[in-house]
Formats: C-alpha cells, sequence, structure tokens
C-alpha cells in the first residue's frame, strides 16, 4: 500500500486528505493465511443461523441428560489394537525408523529447495511444504488420527544422528544434557515461538519468500538444537518446543494414543496402541500449569484471528485505526521507522486478540466460583478453574481449523504434486508430474458449507461433554451450576466460529 | 447501491455474434468497471453471478494497471482509452479476488471480487 507521508494532523489540509484516501488504503497483506489462497463462499445467513441454533439447542440437551448423570468422567473406554497381529507387523520400530528417516530427508529437501532453489513460491518446495503440507496437513493427521509428529519430528530425529555420530567418533561418549530445565521456564518458550510463527504466517510480508522462510527455518532448526544440547533432547521438546506441545495438544483430541509404559494399561510388550473417543485425551487428571494454559489458549486465538482477519470487520478495525487522531500519528512515526501501517494494526490485534483469550477464559473461571463456597471446594481459585477447563475448549478449535482449512489442503495441497517432480523449481521433471494442473473444483461449496457447520456443531458437542466431566471432578454435586459460565461461553466461541465463516473473505 | 450493469443476452443484442440456440437461456453477464488511482470508481465491489453464466468484466482505468482474476487465473491489461474485457464462463464456484498487480509501491490488491455461487 501506499505508505501515508502525513499523518492526519500535522496540517489540516493533509488530515482530510489522510482521510479521504484512508478507506482505499486497505492492507496489502496478500493472502491472509501462510500459502495459497481459500476461495470458499461464505456461508448463507440461513446456514449460519442453522449451525447456531443447532448450537444452543445441543447445549440444552446436553445439559438435560447431564442433569440425571452426574458420575464423574474417570477413565475412557480403551481397545489396544497391538493386540492382533497384522498391527504387530505394521507398527514396529522399523516402521518408525523408516519413517523418521524419511522426514528428515524431506526436511533436508526442503531446506534446500529454500535456500537454494527458485525464488517463486509456487515452484519452490518449501512454501507448500511449510505451510500446507506440514503445518495444515501434519496438523489434521495429528488431530483426526494421532500423534504423527512426535514420531517424525526431524529435529529430533536429525539430533539423534549427531549423537550417534558423535559417540562413534569419541568412542561411546555421550553428549550429556549441559544444565537442568528450570522449572519456571515451563512452556513459556513455547509460548514466545508460537507467537512469532503465528505472526509469520498471518502477518509476515516475506513468508511466501523461499529463501526468506528457508533462512527463517534453518534459524529455528539451530535454536531447538541448541535447546537439545543444553537440557537434553526429550526434555526440550517435552517442555520448550512449541510444534511438538502444538501437535500434541491437537493430538490429545485424536483416537489413537501411544503408550509405552509397563503400567499405564499397556499389554503384555509394555506398550499399547490405544483407540479411544474422539476428544478423550483432552480429559486430564489435574489442572495444567498456568504457561501451558497460556499455551494452549494462544492456539486458539490464532486460529481464531487467522479467520477475523481475513472478515470485512478487520478491514474496519484497519481504517478506523488509520482515520483517528492518535493512532494516525502514532502509525505514522512508526511507518517513518520502517513499519508499515497494516503490519503494525495487524500485529496489535494478534497479540489483543491472545491476551483477550486469557483474560476471558480466566475471568469465567472466577465467575464459576461466585456465590457460596462449599467445603470441598475450598482451595479452587481461578487459576486452577482456568487450568482445569482450557483443554476442554481444543474441540472447538479443532473443529474450526478443519473447517476453515480442509478446502485450502484439498486445493493447495495439490501444488506438492507437480513440485515432487521439481521441488527447487530448476525445470527438472523427476515423475513425470511436472506439468500438473490444480483442480480448484475438487471442493463443492455444497460439501463445503455442510460439512464445516456439521464439523463445528460436533465439536461444540464433544467440548461440552468434556466441560462437564471436569466441572464433575472439580464441583462435585454443583458442577452443573458451576459449570454455566463456560458453556456459554462454548456457546460464545462456536457462533463467533461460525459467523468467521460466513463471512466474504477479503484482503 | 449495487449499481450492476446488467445486460441480458448481448449476443442477441448486437445481432453480430452467432451463437447456438442454447445459448438464448444461459445469460451473458455484462458488467462495467472504472478504475481511478488503482481502485474502483463505481461498480459493486462484489459482483455475485450462478454457476455456468457467462461472463464479461469491461475494465476502463485511468493509468496503466495489470489485474488478475485469481482462481479462474485471467491477467488483462488495461491502459487509459482502451477498455480491456475478461470473458470467460464461470463454470468454477467460489470467491475470487481481482488484484491490482505489478504497481510500484502496492502488494497485491483486490479491487473486485467475483462470487459465483452454485
Amino acid at each position: 500500500m501506499t505508505p501515508i507521508r502525513r499523518p492526519a494532523g500535522r496540517s489540516r489540509l493533509a488530515g482530510r486528505a489522510f482521510i479521504a484516501s484512508a478507506g482505499a488504503l486497505f492492507p496489502a497483506l496478500a493472502g491472509a493465511h501462510g500459502f495459497g489462497q481459500r476461495f470458499d463462499l461464505p456461508l448463507p445467513l440461513w446456514l449460519w443461523l442453522t449451525g447456531a441454533g443447532a448450537t444452543i439447542v445441543v447445549t440444552f440437551v446436553l445439559i438435560g441428560i447431564f442433569v440425571r448423570d452426574e458420575r464423574p468422567l474417570l477413565g475412557y473406554p480403551r481397545l489396544d489394537l497391538l493386540q492382533w497381529r497384522p498391527v504387530r507387523w505394521v507398527v514396529n520400530g522399523t516402521t518408525a525408523t523408516i519413517l523418521r528417516t524419511a522426514a528428515a530427508l524431506l526436511f533436508l529437501l526442503t531446506l534446500a529447495a529454500g535456500l537454494f532453489g527458485n525464488p517463486d513460491p509456487y515452484s519452490n518446495l518449501i512454501t507448500t511444504m511449510v505451510w500446507v503440507v506440514w503445518w495444515v496437513g501434519v496438523a489434521f493427521c495429528c488431530a483426526l488420527v494421532g500423534d504423527l509428529w512426535s514420531v517424525v519430528n526431524p529435529w529430533r530425529t536429525i539430533f539423534g544422528w549427531t549423537e550417534s555420530a558423535f559417540a562413534a567418533i569419541t568412542r561411546g561418549r555421550r553428549l550429556a544434557p549441559a544444565m537442568r530445565y528450570p522449572r519456571w521456564l515451563g512452556a513459556w518458550p513455547a509460548v514466545l515461538v508460537f507467537l512469532a510463527f503465528a505472526w509469520a504466517e498471518l502477518i509476515w510480508p516475506d513468508k511466501n519468500v523461499p529463501s526468506r522462510l528457508g533462512a527463517v527455518l534453518l534459524g529455528y532448526s539451530v535454536y531447538t538444537w541448541i535447546g537439545m544440547g543444553l537440557f537434553g533432547r526429550d526434555t526440550w521438546l517435552r517442555q520448550a518446543e512449541a510444534f511438538t506441545l502444538a501437535f500434541g495438544v491437537l493430538a490429545r483430541f485424536a483416537p489413537l494414543e501411544y503408550v509405552e509404559s509397563p503400567a499405564g494399561g499397556a499389554g503384555p510388550s509394555g506398550r499399547a496402541l490405544n483407540l479411544r473417543p474422539f476428544g478423550a485425551g483432552l480429559l486430564s487428571s489435574q489442572p495444567v500449569a498456568w504457561s501451558f494454559m497460556a499455551f494452549v489458549l494462544l492456539m486458539l486465538a490464532t486460529v481464531t484471528y487467522d479467520g477475523f482477519q481475513e472478515t470485512s470487520l478487520m478491514q474496519r478495525v484497519d481504517t478506523a485505526a488509520q482515520t483517528s487522531h492518535a493512532m494516525a500519528t502514532v502509525l505514522f512515526d512508526l511507518s517513518e521507522l520502517g513499519f508499515e501501517e497494516s503490519l503494525v494494526t495487524h500485529t496489535v490485534t494478534l497479540v489483543v486478540f491472545a491476551v483477550a483469550f486469557v483474560a476471558i477464559f480466566w475471568t469465567i473461571g472466577w465467575i464459576s466460583l461466585r456465590g457460596e463456597v462449599r467445603r470441598s471446594e475450598r482451595g479452587l481459585t481461578p487459576n486452577v478453574v482456568a487450568c482445569s477447563f482450557v483443554l476442554t475448549l481444543v474441540p472447538i478449535a479443532v473443529a474450526y481449523h478443519l473447517s476453515h482449512y480442509f478446502s485450502l489442503l484439498l486445493t493447495a495441497g495439490q501444488f506438492i504434486i507437480p513440485l515432487a517432480s521439481d521441488p527447487f523449481g530448476w525445470g527438472w521433471n523427476l515423475f513425470g508430474t511436472a506439468g500438473y494442473k490444480v483442480d480448484l473444483a475438487i471442493v463443492s461449496p455444497y460439501v463445503f458449507w455442510y460439512s464445516a457447520v456439521a464439523i463445528i456443531v460436533l465439536g461444540h458437542v464433544v467440548a461440552v461433554f468434556l466441560a462437564h466431566g471436569v466441572a464433575v471432578r472439580l464441583f462435585g454435586k454443583q458442577a452443573l451450576a458451576r459449570e454455566v459460565p463456560m458453556v456459554l461461553l462454548m456457546v460464545g466461541y462456536t457462533c463467533l466460529s461460525l459467523w468467521i465463516l460466513a463471512q466474504p473473505i477479503v484482503g | 447501491m449495487f449499481r450492476v450493469l446488467f445486460l441480458a443476452c448481448l449476443a442477441g443484442w448486437l445481432g453480430v455474434v452467432p451463437t447456438a440456440p442454447a445459448a438464448d437461456a444461459t445469460a451473458r453477464r455484462v458488467v462495467a468497471l472504472s478504475l481511478v488511482n488503482g481502485a474502483l470508481r463505481e461498480g459493486p465491489d462484489t459482483v455475485r453471478v450462478k454457476q455456468g453464466e457467462e461472463v464479461e468484466l469491461r475494465w476502463s482505468s485511468d493509468r496503466p494497471l495489470t489485474l488478475h482474476l485469481h482462481g479462474y487465473d485471467i491477467e488483462s491489461k488495461v491502459a487509459p482509452g482502451s477498455a480491456t474485457v475478461m470473458s470467460f464462463q464461470a463454470k468454477l464456484p467460489g470467491r475470487f479476488p481481482v488484484e491490482v498487480h505489478g504497481q510500484p509501491g502496492h502488494a497485491h490488491r483486490a479491487v473486485l471480487y467475483l462470487e459465483v455461487y452454485p
């Protein structure tokens, strides 16, 4: 967009010209999310209203069921798939090694393509690989199948290779962690990295420039390996690595879980691959850490912000910011320093979203503790309530994420077919697929509309169900009364998600 | 506000273009759009059509620009004094931006959305 050279108010004339032109100076953020464009038609009004109405009706029906059933949801049904021989043939160490090696090689290929390949984002493997296959595809797989990322994580594999090489060279010496991971650090490194990642995905103007993306990928890899070297590979992944945590949160929703311990319901071999109901993994027996709660809410906020910034409401926020005198002056001063106005307003909005999610959620925890406190509820604070309930919101976010992205995955994901033949964009044709043209008609608007609404309402049902499970565990007989604020929040969150899908995509 | 220029059966009206008899059934949608300073001066900012309709977007501009209709992937150059026409059949449903490309100092910006309903 044209940089605004003079802020409103430095001179009256300039001010007027500024306001007159502001309407035309919408942010020029091409392709609001990571990569590729969504061409989805907005949900028709009647369908949005039907979805919102269904959400409310379903909530009341569930509450009606809960009135009669106040048993705490302690465990969940599991079915160990490893009891069957064919499953054991497929799920074993060899398969894992093959997958890990393939993923690590693909990672190195992607990185090399970004650093040395064609600068055109559509001809270079890295943009499609990072924004579509990895961030959307792997996330879908984690949420709908199981934690694929914890198996194939290439940073883990490559660090493991380095450790083995080091041991071979030094004849058996091991890379010992230099220090213990401090408790107070919690998930905060992951929170910061995820915020930066969300900014890169949604706002960064160079996110589709292969060389820039490659450089950032390399930088983050080095950072991750330093973290692993300092605190130990698995400690760093479990505590502080943003994507392991993010995919792990999504995988708690998934119907498959892998358990490897003699206790904990594992089979005689000490390991089990359990089939479980969707969302069962989100029922935690104790509150999560505060930093982890912030991380989960940040994930939810960025998912919602992703859709929100494509609505015309966001454009109005931009325009309002640029036309208000005080804001325009600040924005102008920042633009003198090289920060473009729309970048600033979008970045601020993203942070506001994240902070607002935490604030609203904590307040809901506080509200639910109002009223007479029974003896059994002593020791419950808003923090405990918020940290206990936070994972129950995940199904709504997963459902919204699926609705928002599945058409993109099916259309932009097709770029991987020509790119497989020519990953660097150098005119190769390894498999004869380089000339493949993307078919945009693969998802009809009807399929998109109806499945989006159905998925979101189903996600809402799972969320309300889980929230009730947590409420019974925390509040006992008071559960039904105490969970009302949380359930109302869920209704609002679900309706907001549907509303965003009913807005025409702009920007 | 939506001042859509609706000229049905343009081909028949002109009486020039020989069309198959079935073409009378499919309406031909002609929309005139004029750009001033790279932004739409008049006309709707969203054009809604039915899937299968023949669409003609007639562009004029006070400065040379390159316009790109995404999804359909049609690129046209428009210059002062000469209108340019994007003519296509709206086979693909969805919402597609027409963006201005190649303006120095500007990133890609949507000037119009085409919504094709099934």
